[in-house]
């Protein structure tokens, strides 16, 4: 553990003011150089500790203010018609002051172009900041300066002298040592080319001042594979699942997914809902080879794919069947007018995707009978309640071709058994409730990379919030005013906790005291050791 | 049990109130303890490592000792300690009352107190009290920030007590969002570090009392170093669990909302105070900084901590902002008039400690102990 220097570099003397590590400005001056330089000013800005709390603070700051300003949904820009209705509702909050807030970035400040570049000159700051003190901290802990003037110890924070130890400087040397290693100190020591004194210096938790550039590191790979990985993923953010029919969900996907079941969970008040469960059943090539209920804190996770249940709706299957047994074909209607749109087996769909004045969603559908058609208008009630045996809670006005002012029928479908509509007798409309569910779906990779940076991150800030590099500086010398005694003197400073470390230094002081009297009990008999009192302030606390 | 109809009786409320008239009592006795006692004596007692033979000059002699520190042979009022003991006591029956209130909520709803803002205000009153007792009290054994600390649990107690309404104060039963294993972790964090930066605050307090207030109270307190550190030490732990507060938060949105990050107002408003805390301890590590700009920086930090927790609900209301936190907006929200309440409540807390300061003044007149 302590292991004789005999070369030490430098002018192996410390400076006279106490080494405090050089911060406030950060940047070590290379000897001869001119800072007048452009290029060395931005340097010396970023490496300064300071600057890095104003980026700090600009950034803390920024994103406060993104939260004072109603941010533009995720993907608004892909929907015209979505981003207009954002803009108007801007328009009318800012007045004219909107189209500069929209040009300036403010309505998606996170990804604006001047957030990002404030993130990029914290990355900057943190990369040149390392670069700069990776050498001084290097030095500073592989060859630290042994031999020091008297200056520089009572400059130190800590000190403690003991006088006239009637020990040899050898013994001395080794009560000193023992107190240190007690106190997980390592040692060096080196005696002066006489002979006569001997320096010693100890430090503890050198690693910490590492562990900084480690945490730092780590912040740095976070933010930058977090940028990247925005590149690698996808995300598709409304899929809609209908009972039983298998999606593809494409991005070379080889499978599909199937919405088997979908359910709501009460609890015993049977009003307050606890949980929305959805089945998933995944097929590769048709074959079934995974089923999985989803809920809101579970989601479905196949081939680093995740199905997010995000919403759920409920359709309605209408079918119409005449006399004959012959099933009709139906069309859908928009809002602006019928559309050809031949429906599966499973007869009509209906979707309730358009809100109607009430709120409450709505849809339509056609049949052609005979020569003219008939419309279907449906509203659906969620909050009438129906048995699952029954018709579900659907509001139906219908209309014979283009007579959308007298419906023939205006009322809730029966709660059993099929329509039937007055002068269209032969036709039975049937109806069917399901629920489609909405799913968000997306490819994340790399997260779990994230999280590991993250992770060393919080370990490296935890470690060098918990340690201090501390050093000691001692001189054993012989005591020229009492023959055959030394005396010792020595010194401490710690960089952080330095109320702590001033009760450290004094069982550290206690200790060099004990190992010393027990030396000189050893030795002599009769020898006094004088101990003058440290001469710091008593502690305070 | 319940808020509504309160009895008497072993249950949330009578716990609740017990826990409140504790820390007041406790706010009083810290009080008195500081006005008594002189700056030496400040810990609590302790085998204290003195050097022997300290000051007493050369005197040749080797006794090797470790001697029990007597805070009585200092001087001040003999009965000092005495209050300061009873002040702890009395936010260690505080913090049980409190403790067995939560514990009594759980068991009532069947989930953990984390989801309303009377629980979280609660949970941060209880979590305060947790930090201050084994910081302060058991590792650094130090009563001298007491007074301060107790005084913000009181206040912030205060409001949870009394400007929260009653039908607020019920339980709920949990969202489906909110059915996950993350809900303790994810809370407990930022409930321990929301803590710990009260808890610095506090002992910024109490170093601005020491800076501004020279009479008594200055020199009943430590050193201005010394609490400076004590400051340091609270933020010390709260920084690693507001880290880990983002960190467990983006992992639980990623299971439950799709996306780990979509810079939702709460979510922004974590990172800020992570990034606050993270100044403050960058002007720490540099040199020149004044420690009373350290006391500044903790109180602006816990403001920024106070908004993250209860002010993000009135931005969505403000500004009109989409917020995923807001689930219990019905139960989250407190009448509008809260700020104007902490305010009146802070402002009767200052007038009650003024007047019990002034009536210790006269009884105790002033007998200067330190320079
Ligand atoms: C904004 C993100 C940053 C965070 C969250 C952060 C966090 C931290 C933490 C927790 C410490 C330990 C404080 C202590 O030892 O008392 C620290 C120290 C430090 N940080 Fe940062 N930092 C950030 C950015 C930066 C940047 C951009 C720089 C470079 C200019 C920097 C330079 C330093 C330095 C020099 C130290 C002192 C290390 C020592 O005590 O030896 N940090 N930082």
């Amino acid at each position: 553990m302590s292991n004789r220097v005999t070369t030490v570099p430098n002018k192996g003397v410390a400076p006279s003011k106490p080494p405090v590590a050089q911060q406030s400005s950060g940047a070590v001056d290379a000897p001869g150089k001119q800072r007048s330089d452009f290029v060395e000013t931005v340097w010396a800005l970023f490496c300064s500790v300071r600057f890095a709390v104003v980026l700090n603070v600009a950034l803390a700051l920024s994103a406060m203010l993104g939260t004072t300003i109603p941010q533009m949904p995720a993907g608004i820009q892909n929907f015209d018609q979505e981003l207009k209705q954002f803009l108007d509702d801007a328009q009318s909050r800012y007045g004219d002051l909107s189209g500069f807030l929209y040009w300036a970035g403010f309505y998606d400040l996170y990804y604006s172009l001047w957030f990002r570049l404030l993130v990029v000159m914290v990355v900057f700051s943190i990369i040149m900041c390392t670069l700069n003190r990776w050498q001084p901290i290097m030095r500073q802990i592989r060859t630290p300066s042994l031999r020091f003037s008297d200056g520089f110890i009572s400059g130190l924070s800590e000190k403690a002298e003991f006088r006239s130890v009637p020990v040899d400087v050898s013994s001395a040397e080794r009560a000193l040592r023992g107190a240190l290693r007690k106190g997980r100190y390592r040692t060096v020591a080196q005696a002066s080319e006489d002979g006569k004194t001997l320096y010693v210096y100890a430090d503890r938790d050198r690693w910490s001042k590492l562990v900084t550039f480690v945490s730092h590191a780590a912040l740095v790979m976070l933010i930058l594979v977090w940028a990247g990985l925005a590149n690698f993923g996808w995300r598709e953010q409304s899929v809609y699942f209908y009972p039983g029919q298998p999606v593809n969900v494409g991005h070379d996907t080889t499978f599909s997914v199937r919405n088997d079941k979908f359910w709501i969970d009460y609890y015993a008040d049977g009003k307050t809902i606890k949980e929305y469960k959805h089945t998933l059943a995944v097929l590769e090539n048709g074959q079934e080879v995974l089923t999985k209920t989803i809920v809101v804190n579970d989601p479905l996770r196949y081939k680093d794919i995740n199905f997010f249940l995000v919403s759920y709706q409920p359709v309605v299957y209408v079918k119409a069947v005449d006399t004959g047994g012959k099933e009709l074909e139906a069309r859908k209607m928009t809002a602006s007018g019928p559309i050809t749109a031949t429906t599966g087996t499973a007869g009509a769909l209906v979707q309730f995707d358009q809100i109607s004045g009430d709120n409450l969603p709505q849809d339509y559908v056609q049949f052609p009978v005979g020569k003219s058609f008939l419309t279907l208008a449906m509203t659906y009630y969620q909050d009438v309640s129906r048995l699952e045996s029954e018709n579900p809670p659907v509001y139906v006005q219908a209309f014979v071709d283009k007579n959308f002012e007298t419906p023939i029928y205006d009322g809730f479908l029966p709660r059993t058994g099929s329509l039937k509509l007055p002068g269209f007798e032969q036709v039975s409309f049937s109806f069917t409730r399901d629920t489609a569910t909405i799913l968000e779906v997306a490819k994340d990779p790399g997260l779990g990379l994230v999280g590991f940076f993250f992770a060393i991150m919080t370990l490296g800030f935890t470690f060098s919030l918990y340690t201090s590099f501390a050093r000691c500086w001692a001189r054993i010398g012989v005591d020229e005013t009492r023959p055959g005694t030394v005396s010792l003197l020595v010194g401490g400073l710690a960089e952080k906790n330095k109320v702590s470390f001033e009760r450290d230094f004094e069982r550290l002081a206690l200790r060099i005291k004990e190992n010393l009297g027990a030396a000189a009990r050893e030795a002599t008999r009769g020898s006094t050791l004088d101990m003058p009192a440290p001469a710091a302030e008593p502690l305070e606390v | 049990m319940g808020f509504d109809a309160p009895t008497l009786g072993f249950n949330e409320p009578t716990l609740t109130v017990v826990a409140y008239l504790s820390y007041l009592a406790a706010f009083l006795f810290f009080c008195a303890y500081l006005m008594t006692r002189s700056g030496r004596a400040l810990l609590a007692p302790r085998r204290q490592v003195t050097l022997a033979g300290a000051g007493a000059g050369a005197g040749g002699s080797m006794d090797i000792s470790l001697e029990d520190s007597d805070g009585g042979s200092r001087p001040g009022v003999s009965y000092s300690p005495a209050l300061g003991r009873i002040g702890t006591g009395l936010v260690v029956l505080a913090w049980l009352s409190l403790g067995t209130a939560l514990v009594l909520r759980w068991v009532h709803a069947g989930h953990p107190p984390y989801v309303t803002l009377y629980e979280i205000a609660t949970d941060l009153v209880f979590g305060i009290t947790t930090i201050y007792l084994v910081l302060f009290e058991a590792v650094i054994r130090t009563r001298a920030v007491g007074a301060f600390v107790v005084l913000l649990i009181f206040c912030l107690h205060s409001y949870a007590v009394w400007f929260i309404p009653t039908d607020l104060k019920r339980t709920i039963e949990l969202v489906p969002a909110l059915r996950s294993n993350w809900l303790v972790i994810h809370v407990s964090m930022a409930i321990i570090s929301y803590s710990a930066f009260a808890t610095a605050a506090g002992a910024g307090l109490t170093f601005l009392a020491k800076h501004y207030m020279k009479g008594r109270i200055g020199a009943a307190l430590p050193s201005g170093a010394a609490i400076e550190e004590f400051m340091f030490r609270a933020v010390a732990v709260g920084f690693p669990f507001v880290t880990l507060v983002l960190i467990t938060g983006a992992i639980w949105a990623q299971e439950a909302w799709t996306k780990a990050w979509s810079w939702d107002p709460k979510e922004v408003w974590a990172l800020i105070t992570w990034l606050t805390y993270a100044a403050y301890l960058h002007v720490r590590v540099q040199r020149g900084v004044r420690n009373v700009t350290m006391a500044w920086l903790s109180l602006i930090g816990f403001a920024v901590v106070l908004f993250t927790f209860m002010g993000v609900n009135y931005l969505v209301e403000w500004f009109g902002l989409q917020s995923m936190h807001t689930y219990s907006i019905d139960n989250g929200k407190p009448p509008g008039l809260s700020v104007a309440s902490i305010g009146t409540i802070g402002i009767f807390v200052v007038l009650l400690a003024l007047a019990f300061i002034s009536w210790l003044r006269v009884k105790f007149p002033s007998k200067r102990v330190r320079k």
